[in-house]
C-alpha cells in the first residue's frame, strides 16, 4: 500500500515469496524542494528492502500534523494552514521492518509566489513617479521593491499593486514584489525604463469666438521646467497687432475694430526657458449683432392673426422686443403684437392699410429688423343646401357663394379629403356630391368648400347618407320558384310578381328548351358540367327542374353509362317529355338505349335463347316507374287488407312483363347490316326484333296480353295496363310532390293531384303538364304560412344551385367544381343504382316523417355542402358567379344586412333572436365584404334555408 | 320544443359554448360509458377485382403443378419473394402472396382466415348447369359495374337500393339505443354497401375531421364572433320538424368534428401514410370514440383501387396486396391497443376474382374468389369454402379460362359476419334475400 510508482514495482512482485533482507538505503524524491501552502507536493520513495513497507514522517511525527503540515501514507504533503516561522520542514520515509532505515528530504514552504506581468506606465522620466504593478498572488503585505529597495506601497486586489517612488537618474528601474517572511518569497523583476524630462507647455482655451472689439483672455501652463514665463504673439506678432488685435503680456487678447480676413487668428504662447516650446490657440473674430425677420410681409384678415419670428445673430442673447408702427406691443388702431412675435390685426381698417412690425435686438438698439403687413377685408364662404341626405348612391349639387373677394373659386371636400374618397362620398370640382356605396360608418360626412382666395374661409355642411331597407320578397313568388326552378334569381321573383302564377307558369310551358348537345370531348365531366350550369342558369326553370325529378324516378347512371353519347338519349328524353304524357315518357324510355343497356333490357330474348328475359327493368318498371311495391288508395296511403298491405306484383307478374318485353336490340348503326342482336349503339331507339319477341300471352297485375302480338304490340298493352292501373296516379303523385314540394304531404294533397294525373274532370291520364300545375297550384303548396311538416330538405345540388341563383348567378360553363358533388352524395349524373342516390321513402332519424334527402345528408356531408357554400361565397373565381352588390349597401348596417339576406335566403321568414344572433356574429367583422360574406355564409348554413319550405 | 332548444343553448353557454352536451344528449341518449357489447365489421373492397388466384397457391404438389401449368407467365412464386407458408388445421399447404407479409403473422395466431372461391350467386349452380342455363345465375358477370352492384347490395341482378352492409346494419342498429350517430360509415365516399333502409349512408373522409371552411378570420373576434353565431343559429325554432333535423344535423357536425379533433380520438398505433391506411385510421379514431358516440354496433367500409391487373399484373399486385397488408396489420394493432381486438372484423370484398389464365402480362374478369378476414374473433389460421381445383376447363371453371364458379355464395360469406354482428336467423332473409337457397347460411369462421 505503501508502494508507489514504478520504483517499487519490483519489490511488490517479489512479496509473495519476500524475506527479510536490508538491500540499501531509502531514498526521498525529491530530496530538495519547495511547495506554496496552498498547494500539495507528492513524495515517492525507493525502498531497496524487503519487505519493502514503509511509513511517512513530518519533522518526524508520524503523518505530520496541522502545525507542520501532514502527509498521507501515500507521500502526498499538505502544508499547513499557517506557514510556521521555520518554514523548512523534513520529510522521512521510515522502512517499517527496519525503523533505522529511513531517507529524508527538505521541503520550503512558502507563500504563494507574486508575478508581475506589466507595469504602467512602461516608461517614466526623472523625478518623482506613480506606477501600477499588474500580476497576480499580490497579498496587502506585498512590498514593491524598485531596484531591490523598498518603496511605498499599496494593495489594491490580488492582481493589482500600486507604488510611489522617485526616479533619481536615467537609466532603468527594476521593480519586483515581495511577500515577507514567513514563507517570504520574491517575483520576477519587470524593467522600465527612465528617461529625461522634457519642458511643455498649453494654452487655454484652445478656441474662442471674440466678437469684433471684444477681449478675451488666455492663459498659459509651462510644465517640465520650473521657469514657467511665456511671451505671447498673434500670427507670429509679438503683442498682435491692430488689423489682428492685439495681445498683453499677461494674455489678454482684443479683437481689431473690423473681422480680419482670414477671420481666423492664431494665439501663440512661447516658454522663456525653452524657446523651442510653445502652444497655439485659435481665435475666430466674429460681426457684431443683427437681426431678421422672417416673413418679410404678410396678408393679414381684419382680425385675422399672424406669427412672426426674429432672428438675432451675432450675440448669445437673443432676445427681441416687438412693435408695431413704432409702438411697442402695438395698439388696437394698428393692430397688436406678442412678445413672441403674434401680430393680431385690428378690428376695424386703419388709414394706411400698410403696417409695419418691428423686431429690435434687447442687446443693440441699433440692431433691428421690420416687416411690412397688408390688412384685408376677410373673405366669406357659403354652402347651400344646408344640410342633406343622401340616399347610398345618391347624389346632391351643392354650390358655394363667396364674398369678399374678386376670386369666388371654391375647393369642396368630403370628411376633410379634397374631392372625398370612396368609402365616403366623392364630390366633383362643380360640387356634385357622389354618397358612397355602403352607408358609411358613422353615417354623417362633412362636406367642405373652402376659397382659393382666402383658405381660412370655408364653410361646410352636414350630409347624412342613408341606405333603403332591403326590399321585401314576395313570400308567395319566392316559395313558387323554390319549388318549380333551381330556386329564385331575382329576375324570375320580379317576372313571377309582376305577371302572377298561372301567367308565368304559361311562360315557363311554353318556354324553349334548353338544348343538351354531345359534348365535343364525349367525356361525362363535360356533360357533368353543362348539366349544373343549365340547372343554376337555364331560362326554362321549371323544365330543368321537372326533368331533374324525373332524372330520380327513371334513372340511368353514369356509372354504368360511361360516356356522354350514352346518357344523353335518356336525358334528352326527360327534358323533351316534361310537360308531355307520361304514357309516351315510359315507352320512350323502356325504347332508349340508355336505359336498354343500364337496365339490360337491351336484347333481352325469349326463353331458349341464349341470355333469356331479362326482369331487370321489367321489375324497376313496376317497382320504381309506375306501379310501386304495394297496392296504395288514392290518397297514396297503402291499401290495407285484412290490416296487412298486399304485394302490387309477384315474381310470376314480373316474368311475364320480363317476357312482353323480350325483342328489342340496339338501333342498326347507319350503313350496317342489322344483327339478331346489335351490339351498343345510342344514336336511335332500340329496334324490334320479332325472332327474339316471346309470342306467348301474358298475364301481369291483373292485365292479359293476348298471343301473337309483335313487340311494339306487346309494348303497349304494357303501358296500357301500368297506366290504367290504380297505384301509377297515387304512386307518381306522391313521388313528384315529394321531389318538388314537400316531403311529407297530406293525403289529401296526393289524391288531388293523382286525380289530375288519372285524367279527373275530362283531362288525359299522365298529362304531365297538368299534374305539374296541379303539384304547384295546390293549396298545401301555396301555403305560404309554416305548418309543423311543411317542407323538404333541398339536396345537396339544390342547395349549392338555390345559393348561387339566389345571389343572381350560377356556375359558368366552364365551372370545374362538379366532382365536388361527388363528395356530397349526389355524384352528378352518376347515382349509385336505379333507386338513385336516396330512397323516396327513408325518413327522418327518430321521426316518423318522410325525409328522402336526409338518407345522404350526414354530419360530414352537411359540413362539405357548407363548406361547398363558402367556397363559392368567397371564391367563386371563374366557376361561379354570384352578386353581392345588393348588399354593398349595407356593408356597415348589420340590421339592414341580416335583413337584406334574410329576404334573399330565407323568404323574409328569419326568426327574430336568428336575426339578433347574425348581427352579432357579423359586426366585427374586418370590413363590409366579410361582414356580409358571414351574414350569407351562416344563413346558408341554417336548416332555414336547408329546409325548402 | 322551442324551450327545450332555448334551455339547452343557455346551457351551452354556461358550459363555455362546446356542444359536447348537445352531442351526448342526441348520439348517446342511453350509454354514458364503453358500450360493453361492442361490435365492427369492416369491409375493405379491393375494386378492380382482385387476383385471388395469386393471393393464395394451394402447395399440395398435384395442385401446384396445375397451377403452374395454368398460369404461366403469372405463376408464383416470382421475383418479388418466395410464397409466405401457412397451413390448415388439417394440414393442407398453401402459399400467400409475399406481399401479406405484414398478417402473415396472424395466420399462426389464429386471426387470419381466407374464404376461398366466394362469389355472387343465385343459387349453387355446377359447371354442367352453368354451360346449360339450366339454373339462373347473377346477372350482367364480368362486368365491373354489375359486379360490384352486385357485391355490394348483396342482390345477385344489378337493381337494389340497399347495401348488405346497411341492411344488416338496420337490424343490428336497435342496439345502439337511439344514437344519432351513424351506424354504417364509408370513408371512401358514399357506398352502396352501407344503404340501409333505415340506417343513413353516412360518409366521413380521411383526415376530414369535419372542419368547416372560413372559421378562420382576422381579427380573431370576428372569428369568435362568426363561430358563435353558427353554433346559436342552429338552435333557432322555426317550428318545422325538418327544419329541426337539418339543424341537428349540423350540431352534431359541430360535435363529431371537436370529438375527431381532440385527444379522445388520437390512435397510437402506427398506419401506413397509404389511402387505405388512412381510411382505416379514420376508422380507428370512430370506433376509439365509441363511448361518445353510444354505439355498440358499427359497420364501415373502405376501399382501395387498381385491382384491374390487365396487364404489368406481377409487382403492381404485390404492391396492392403489400399495401392492403400493411394498413390491415396496423388496423388490428389499433384494435390491439383499444382491447378490443375480438371485437373488430376485417375483410375483403372485389368485383369479381379474375381468370386463372393469363392474357398477356395480366389476367382477366372472372367470378369466385378468395377473401381474407382478419379479427380477434375469427377462427383463422384456416381456409374456409373449398378451394377450387386448378385446372382450366376443370369442375369449377365456368368456362377454358380458369373463371371459376363460386363454390360458396357473398349471402353465406356476409350472413356469417353478420351472424356475428348480431342479425339473428330469422333476420338473415332480410339481409340476403336468397339464403335460403345454401344449405348452410353460415360458414363457421366466425366461431
Amino acid at each position: 500500500m505503501a508502494c508507489l510508482s514504478a520504483l517499487c514495482l519490483l519489490a511488490t512482485l517479489d512479496g509473495g515469496e519476500a524475506r527479510a533482507q536490508v538491500a540499501g538505503k531509502i531514498v526521498v524524491y525529491p530530496t530538495t524542494s519547495t511547495v506554496e501552502y496552498t498547494s500539495t507536493k507528492q513524495f515517492s520513495a525507493y525502498v531497496p528492502i524487503s519487505p519493502n513497507t514503509i511509513v511517512w514522517l513530518v519533522n518526524d511525527v508520524l503523518g505530520g500534523n496541522a502545525t507542520l503540515g501532514t502527509i498521507t501514507a501515500t507521500g502526498l504533503y499538505k502544508p499547513p494552514v499557517v506557514i510556521p516561522a521555520n518554514n523548512v520542514v523534513t520529510i522521512k520515509a521510515r522502512s517499517t521492518a527496519y525503523p533505522s532505515s529511513f531517507g529524508t528530504a527538505s521541503l520550503t514552504i512558502t507563500k504563494k509566489v507574486p508575478a508581475i506581468w506589466s507595469v504602467s506606465p512602461a516608461s517614466l522620466v526623472v523625478g518623482p513617479y506613480a506606477v501600477g504593478l499588474n500580476g497576480n498572488n499580490f497579498a496587502p503585505d506585498s512590498q514593491v521593491l524598485a531596484n531591490g529597495v523598498a518603496v511605498q506601497s499599496t494593495y489594491v486586489s490580488p492582481t493589482k499593486l500600486t507604488a510611489k517612488g522617485t526616479a533619481a537618474a536615467v537609466g532603468t528601474l527594476q521593480f519586483a514584489v515581495r511577500q515577507p517572511a514567513p514563507g517570504a518569497v520574491t517575483s520576477n523583476s519587470v524593467a522600465v525604463p527612465v528617461t529625461a524630462s522634457v519642458t511643455t507647455v498649453a494654452v487655454a482655451p484652445a478656441t474662442a469666438n471674440v466678437q469684433v472689439g471684444t477681449s478675451r483672455g488666455f492663459t498659459a501652463t509651462v510644465m517640465g521646467n520650473a521657469n514657467t514665463a511665456v511671451t505671447w504673439a498673434v500670427n507670429g506678432v509679438a503683442g498682435g497687432s491692430a488689423a489682428i488685435g492685439t495681445i498683453s503680456t499677461a494674455g489678454l487678447y482684443t479683437a481689431p475694430a473690423i473681422v480680419p480676413s482670414p477671420a481666423s487668428v492664431t494665439i501663440r504662447a512661447t516658454s522663456v526657458a525653452s524657446p523651442s516650446s510653445f502652444a497655439q490657440a485659435s481665435v475666430t473674430v466674429i460681426p457684431p449683432v443683427t437681426v431678421v425677420v422672417a416673413p418679410a410681409t404678410a396678408t393679414v384678415l381684419l382680425g385675422g392673426a399672424q406669427a412672426f419670428a426674429a432672428t438675432v445673430t451675432g450675440h448669445a442673447n437673443t432676445g427681441v422686443t416687438w412693435a408695431v408702427n413704432g409702438v411697442t406691443g402695438g395698439s388696437a388702431t394698428v393692430g397688436t403684437i406678442s412678445a413672441a412675435g403674434l401680430y393680431t390685426g385690428p378690428a376695424v381698417m386703419p388709414v394706411s392699410n400698410a403696417v409695419t412690425v418691428r423686431a429690435t435686438s434687447v442687446v443693440s438698439a441699433s440692431a433691428m429688423a421690420q416687416s411690412t403687413v397688408m390688412l384685408i377685408p376677410p373673405v366669406s364662404v357659403t354652402v347651400a343646401p344646408g344640410a342633406a341626405t343622401v340616399a347610398v348612391q345618391g347624389t346632391q349639387a351643392f354650390t358655394a357663394t363667396v364674398t369678399g373677394s374678386a376670386n369666388t373659386a371654391v375647393t369642396w371636400a368630403v370628411n376633410g379629403v379634397v374631392g372625398g374618397s370612396s368609402a365616403g362620398g366623392t364630390i366633383s370640382p362643380a360640387g356634385v356630391y357622389t354618397a358612397p356605396v355602403a352607408v358609411p360608418a358613422p353615417s354623417t360626412v362633412t362636406v367642405k368648400a373652402t376659397s382659393v382666395a382666402s383658405p381660412a374661409s370655408v364653410s361646410q355642411v352636414i350630409v347624412t347618407v342613408t341606405a333603403p331597407p332591403p326590399p321585401a320578397a314576395s313570400l308567395t313568388a319566392a316559395r313558387f320558384l323554390a319549388q318549380s326552378s333551381f330556386g329564385p334569381n331575382p329576375a324570375a321573383l320580379a317576372q313571377l310578381q309582376q305577371m302572377g302564377i298561372d301567367a308565368y307558369l304559361d311562360l315557363q310551358f311554353s318556354a324553349p328548351e334548353t338544348v343538351i348537345p354531345v359534348p365535343a370531348d364525349n367525356s361525362m365531366g363535360t356533360l357533368r358540367q353543362r348539366m349544373l350550369h343549365n340547372y343554376s342558369t337555364a331560362p326554362d326553370q321549371l323544365r330543368q327542374r321537372v326533368a331533374f325529378a324525373l332524372s330520380q324516378i327513371l334513372v340511368t347512371s353514369g356509372n354504368k353509362l360511361i360516356y356522354p353519347d350514352e346518357n344523353i338519349p335518356w336525358l334528352r328524353l326527360l327534358s323533351q317529355h316534361a310537360f308531355g304524357n307520361y304514357r309516351d315518357l315510359l315507352r320512350d324510355i323502356t325504347k332508349s338505349p340508355s336505359m336498354g343497356k343500364y337496365l339490360d333490357l337491351a336484347n333481352s330474348r325469349k326463353p331458349g335463347l341464349a341470355g333469356g328475359a331479362n326482369e331487370n327493368y321489367p321489375r324497376e318498371l313496376m317497382q320504381l316507374f309506375s306501379v310501386g311495391l304495394w297496392n296504395l288508395n288514392q290518397d297514396g296511403s297503402q291499401l290495407l287488407v285484412g290490416g296487412s298491405p298486399v304485394p302490387t306484383y309477384t315474381q310470376q307478374d314480373v316474368a311475364q312483363l320480363a317476357l312482353a318485353l323480350t325483342g328489342w336490340t340496339y338501333a342498326t348503326v347507319p350503313g350496317a347490316a342489322p344483327q339478331s342482336m346489335n351490339w351498343e349503339y345510342f344514336g336511335a331507339p332500340m329496334e324490334t326484333r320479332q325472332a327474339n319477341h316471346d309470342m306467348s300471352a301474358k298475364t301481369f297485375l291483373g292485365c292479359s296480353v293476348p298471343a301473337g302480338q309483335a313487340v311494339e304490340a306487346d309494348l303497349e298493352s304494357v303501358l296500357d295496363c301500368l297506366m290504367a292501373h290504380p297505384n301509377t296516379a297515387p304512386f307518381m303523385a306522391t313521388r313528384l310532390i315529394r321531389l318538388l314540394v314537400m316531403s311529407n304531404p297530406s293525403p289529401d294533397y296526393i289524391q288531388r293531384v293523382a286525380a289530375v294525373f288519372a285524367g279527373a274532370g275530362g283531362g288525359v291520364p299522365g298529362d304531365l303538364k297538368a299534374v305539374i300545375k296541379a303539384i304547384l297550384t295546390d293549396t298545401e303548396a301555396r301555403q305560404d304560412t309554416a305548418t309543423v311538416t311543411q317542407g323538404r330538405l333541398k339536396d345537396p345540388i339544390l342547395q349549392v344551385v338555390g345559393f348561387l341563383r339566389a345571389l343572381n348567378g350560377g356556375f359558368t360553363s366552364t365551372h370545374q367544381l362538379s366532382y365536388l358533388f361527388d363528395y356530397l352524395g349526389q355524384s352528378v349524373l352518376t347515382p349509385p343504382s336505379v333507386f338513385s342516390w336516396f330512397s323516396p321513402l327513408y325518413r327522418v332519424p327518430g321521426k316518423p316523417l318522410f325525409g328522402p334527402e336526409f338518407q345522404i345528408y350526414s354530419p360530414a356531408s352537411a359540413t362539405l355542402v357548407g363548406n361547398f357554400l363558402h367556397h363559392l361565397l368567397s371564391n367563386p373565381g371563374s366557376d361561379a358567379v354570384v352578386d353581392l352588390s345588393p348588399f354593398q349597401a349595407y356593408g356597415n348596417d348589420m340590421p339592414n344586412l341580416v335583413e337584406a339576406v334574410n329576404q334573399v335566403l330565407l323568404f323574409g321568414r328569419m326568426p327574430a333572436p336568428m336575426k339578433q344572433a347574425l348581427i352579432e356574429a357579423a359586426a366585427p367583422g374586418y370590413d363590409a365584404k366579410t361582414r356580409i360574406e358571414t351574414v350569407l355564409y351562416l344563413t346558408a348554413l341554417s336548416g332555414q334555408y336547408a329546409v325548402q319550405h | 320544443m322551442l324551450q327545450h332548444r332555448i334551455s339547452r343553448r343557455q346551457l351551452l353557454t354556461t358550459m363555455g359554448g362546446t356542444a359536447l352536451l348537445s352531442f351526448l344528449g342526441r348520439m348517446n341518449a342511453l350509454a354514458q360509458n364503453t358500450p360493453p357489447d361492442y361490435k365492427a365489421l369492416v369491409c375493405v373492397f379491393l375494386a378492380g377485382g382482385n387476383d385471388g388466384h395469386n393471393t393464395i397457391v394451394p402447395l399440395t404438389q398435384t395442385e401446384f403443378n396445375s397451377y403452374k401449368a395454368a398460369r404461366g407467365s403469372l405463376a408464383l412464386p416470382d421475383n418479388n419473394g418466395p410464397l409466405l407458408q401457412v397451413s390448415t388445421p388439417q394440414g393442407v399447404p398453401f402459399g400467400l402472396n409475399p406481399g401479406l407479409l405484414s398478417i402473415h403473422p396472424l395466420w399462426a395466431q389464429g386471426q387470419l382466415a381466407v374464404l376461398a372461391n366466394a362469389g355472387v350467386l343465385v343459387q349453387p349452380v355446377s359447371r354442367a348447369e352453368f354451360l346449360t342455363n339450366a339454373v339462373p345465375v347473377p346477372t350482367n358477370l364480368f362486368s365491373h359495374s354489375d359486379q360490384i352492384q352486385q357485391m355490394q347490395s348483396g342482390f345477385p341482378s344489378s337493381t337494389g337500393g340497399t347495401g348488405w352492409g346497411g341492411r344488416a346494419a338496420d337490424v343490428v342498429q336497435p342496439l345502439n339505443g337511439g344514437s344519432a350517430f351513424p351506424t354504417t360509415v364509408s370513408l371512401s365516399g358514399p357506398s352502396l354497401f352501407c344503404k340501409g333502409a333505415v340506417v343513413q349512408s353516412a360518409v366521413l373522409w380521411p383526415g376530414f375531421n369535419l372542419d368547416a371552411s372560413g372559421m378562420s378570420l382576422w381579427p380573431q373576434a370576428a372569428a369568435d364572433a362568426r363561430k358563435t353565431g353558427y353554433q346559436q343559429l342552429l338552435q333557432f325554432d322555426s317550428g318545422l320538424e325538418l327544419i329541426q333535423s337539418a339543424n341537428d344535423i349540423r350540431e352534431d357536425a359541430i360535435t363529431l368534428n371537436g370529438l375527431l379533433s381532440g385527444t379522445s380520438a388520437t390512435i397510437n398505433s402506427a398506419f401506413p401514410g397509404t389511402s387505405l391506411g388512412a381510411q382505416l385510421l379514420q376508422v380507428a379514431k370512430v370506433i376509439k370514440l365509441r363511448s361518445s358516440t353510444g354505439m355498440s354496433r358499427q359497420v364501415f367500409f373502405c376501399q382501395i383501387g387498381g385491382f384491374d391487373t390487365h396487364g404489368a399484373q406481377s409487382w403492381e399486385h404485390w404492391n396492392l396486396l403489400r399495401t392492403v397488408a400493411d394498413a390491415l396489420m396496423a388496423f388490428y394493432n389499433s384494435t390491439v391497443e383499444m382491447g378490443i381486438a375480438d371485437r373488430v372484423t376485417s375483410f375483403t370484398l372485389s368485383d369479381f376474382g379474375r381468370t386463372l389464365q393469363p392474357s398477356g402480362m395480366g389476367s382477366d374478369h372472372g367470378w369466385g374468389n378468395h377473401h381474407l378476414i382478419v379479427g380477434g374473433a375469427v377462427q383463422g389460421g384456416s381456409v374456409y369454402g373449398s378451394f377450387p381445383s386448378m385446372a382450366l376447363g376443370g369442375p369449377d371453371d365456368s368456362g377454358g379460362r380458369g373463371a371459376m364458379i363460386p363454390s360458396t355464395s357473398l349471402a353465406q360469406y356476409g350472413a356469417t359476419l353478420a351472424t356475428w354482428l348480431g342479425v339473428g336467423p330469422a333476420e338473415l332473409g332480410t339481409v340476403f334475400p336468397n339464403i335460403g337457397n345454401f344449405a348452410a347460411p353460415t360458414l363457421g369462421f366466425m366461431g
